[in-house]
């Protein structure tokens, strides 16, 4: 009914997310099973979960149904911004206490640079430090957090 | 207590020279956030935090609310200038602000989008002071049935009015909901969902689920943006800032709808500034007798919305500070931390806690005035920071959700935790679900379980306790309202389609 042409068949992604979450739903459901249900006076841990679940599931059904009928087709990202901006995150979390803040940060800023060339090399090894610095400052000096510049 | 002795007690508390400070950080960073395309106030309020864990808890709030009311400041400088909106609820004032720019009036819409902000939160705190502890006394009639159903109403309220599929809303408000679940319950010792994950027995940590879904997801939404506009600063001079006669002439009674709008929407629990912005740029749209010139840099379509945006924002202090409900998703992580430094906002705040709430409202009035100062003489520097370019910012942004996180529990786990929200985050952003309500439903959702047992324990198990009792009720009958009106078109839709499927005669020609 609009003069854009539309996708011809539903979207592939939509789908699967919405199946995702039905499966999320009714897992919900049989692990709150598990937890006593309580009276209605005194409503156990397993009522909110069940009636979560069943709504999560229901909800989905629904979702299904859009993504059926819908013809948009989804505009996917580029995968390596998304890549190295995980890997930084997870490195940071890695390393930081095993090695240190300084060595976390360098690693973090240099695995993010990758996320969003183009980038001049000796600038982001300027920022890893301005950024380490700044932090072991904040962060280590002032408030106090556990963490050490280099080292465990 | 009177309007005038309370505003005496705010004076003292607020004109501490430590308030003072803090309430200065607190709008300037909310300035900076708000000017940077790329990170919001969600995001900012929540990096944050944590380093507010060591502050008296009043100077922790001012700091965090001014982060909150700054950012919407300085929102529409990038929104004029690069036609790229600094924060989500600026979005609505590309569509004046920027042609402004490129007729050569960017000093106009910059130094109206400043008033009728000011005017806007100006009206808003009235109505706060005037208002909060009306309904403060009002609301202490309310036990556990009333909570729970208000809490729902405002879940309801924030899928609905979410922008996109409603029913993509109600999903992310029940997923909320369900991750809210994680950790021990506190009634009968039972730990769920923890999958024996020590860390998880307290549940989620909050600062570091809304990381994820927030902080990296909008890394990741800006980071293929390739900004094409260039902006000179030295374009912005002081003398081109002045408005005409006639602009001044066509902007405040916009700004006095938007402010109300802005009010109304922000006293909603559910609904925050984005949508005030929005729904006032159309009411202007709609009574305006020369509508065509919106979108072509029409004063009305930037007042209108700057000041209900800045109005929704002050005016969702209200039910958050006396009911402890938060209006949107941002409001919610405020009240977190009120609840991390110990305040719990509730009715008898008011009389319990009054030092609190007036030096909060006086701060609000200081705050306000550093930011009209922030953005007028000093505009420029404004202008300034948006010429940092985006690959360098997003890695400092990175690194401060890293050490931010690590510094809440001390414990790199959290880290791990905003790597697996920030995927879910980016899923949602492609998929177009919308992450406030989720988030939403997270906070509320511990909460609203709580009250829904007190409740049933009171009324012995009848479930008819949530109809029966007036105010219950009727916020419930307000939710199933706003659900219908929500799902109705959808419903129309396929209705439609099945007719046009029955036949090609019974196409409407659309």
């Amino acid at each position: 009914m609009s003069e854009e042409a539309p996708a011809t068949r539903p979207d592939a992604g939509e789908i699967a997310v919405a199946l995702i979450l039905g499966a999320i739903g009714v897992y919900v459901i049989l692990e709150g099973r598990t937890y006593g249900l309580g009276t209605i006076v005194r409503i156990g841990p397993a009522y909110f979960p069940i009636a979560l679940g069943t709504l999560l599931l229901v909800l989905s059904i629904g979702l299904v149904m859009e993504a059926l009928r819908g013809r948009n087709r989804t505009v996917l990202p580029a995968f390596a911004p998304f890549l190295f901006v995980m890997a930084g995150l997870g490195a940071w979390g890695l390393l930081v206490e095993p090695f240190g803040l300084v060595p976390a940060t360098f690693v973090l800023v240099i695995l993010a640079a990758f996320a969003h060339p183009p980038a001049r090399p000796l600038r982001i090894l300027a920022i890893a430090a301005a950024l380490s610095g700044f932090g072991w400052l904040v962060f280590v000096r002032g408030l106090a957090i556990p963490l050490t510049a280099f080292g465990g | 207590m009177n309007l005038l002795e309370g505003l005496a007690i705010g004076f003292s508390a607020a004109l501490s020279g430590e308030a003072l400070l803090f309430c200065f950080v607190g709008v300037s960073i909310g300035m900076f956030v708000g000017v940077l395309p790329g990170i919001g106030a969600l995001a900012a309020v929540s990096m944050i935090l944590p380093v507010t864990f060591h502050l008296e808890p009043m100077s922790a709030i001012i700091m965090l609310a001014g982060i909150f009311y700054g950012s919407q400041y300085g929102g529409s400088i990038a929104s004029i200038l690069l036609n790229l909106p600094g924060t989500a609820p600026n979005a609505v004032t590309c569509l004046d602000g920027y042609p402004m720019t490129r007729q050569g009036r960017a000093g106009v819409a910059l130094f109206i989008t400043t008033i009728t902000s000011f005017v806007g939160s100006t009206l808003a705190i009235l109505l706060l002071m005037g208002f909060a502890p009306v309904l403060g006394q009002f609301a202490l009639r309310f036990s556990s049935a009333e909570y729970f159903s208000m809490m729902l109403l405002g879940l309801v309220a924030a899928s609905a009015l979410s922008i996109g599929s409603p029913l993509k809303g109600l999903v992310a408000v029940v997923a909320g909901l369900v991750l809210g679940l994680v950790g021990m319950d506190v009634n009968s010792g039972q730990d769920r969902f923890t999958f024996g994950i020590v860390e998880l027995f307290d549940g989620l940590n909050l600062i570091a689920v809304a990381m994820g879904l927030f902080g990296v997801a909008e890394i990741l939404a800006n980071i293929g943006n390739r900004r094409t506009t260039v902006i000179d600063p030295r374009s912005i001079t002081i003398k081109s800032l002045i408005p005409t006669r006639q602009d001044m002439r066509l902007a405040w009674k916009p700004a006095l709808r938007g402010s109300a709008i802005g009010s109304f929407v922000g006293i909603l629990p559910g609904a925050g500034p984005s949508i005030a912005a929005f729904m006032s740029y159309a009411l202007e749209k709609k009574i305006s007798r020369t509508p065509a010139r919106f979108g072509r840099g029409a004063v009305e379509g930037i007042s209108a919305p700057e000041a209900a945006n800045n109005a929704s924002v002050q005016a969702a202090f209200i039910p958050t500070l006396t009911l402890g409900i938060p209006g949107d998703a941002t409001m919610a992580i405020l009240l977190a931390a009120m609840m991390i430094h110990g305040i719990l906002p509730q009715p008898e705040f008011f009389s319990t806690q009054p030092q609190l709430f007036w030096g909060l409202v006086v701060s609000f009035w200081i705050g306000n005035l550093i930011l009209l100062i922030l953005n007028i003489p000093l505009i420029g520097l404004w202008v300034r920071i948006l010429t940092i370019p985006y690959h360098y910012l997003f890695i400092g942004i990175l690194f401060f959700i890293c050490v931010g996180v690590y510094s809440v529990n001390n414990n790199p786990f959290d880290v791990l935790i905003v790597i697996i929200f920030g995927v879910i985050g980016y899923f949602m952003l492609i998929y177009q679900y919308p992450a406030a309500p989720l988030l939403m439903g997270f906070i509320l959702g511990p909460m609203m379980e709580e009250h829904f047992r007190r409740a049933l324990l009171f009324s012995r198990g009848d479930l008819a306790t949530f109809v029966e009792r007036p105010i219950s009720g009727a916020f419930l009958a307000a939710a199933l309202l706003v659900l219908v009106a929500s799902l109705v078109p959808i419903a129309r839709a396929a209705l439609r389609r099945r007719a046009e499927a029955g036949g090609m005669d019974a196409r409407s020609p659309e």
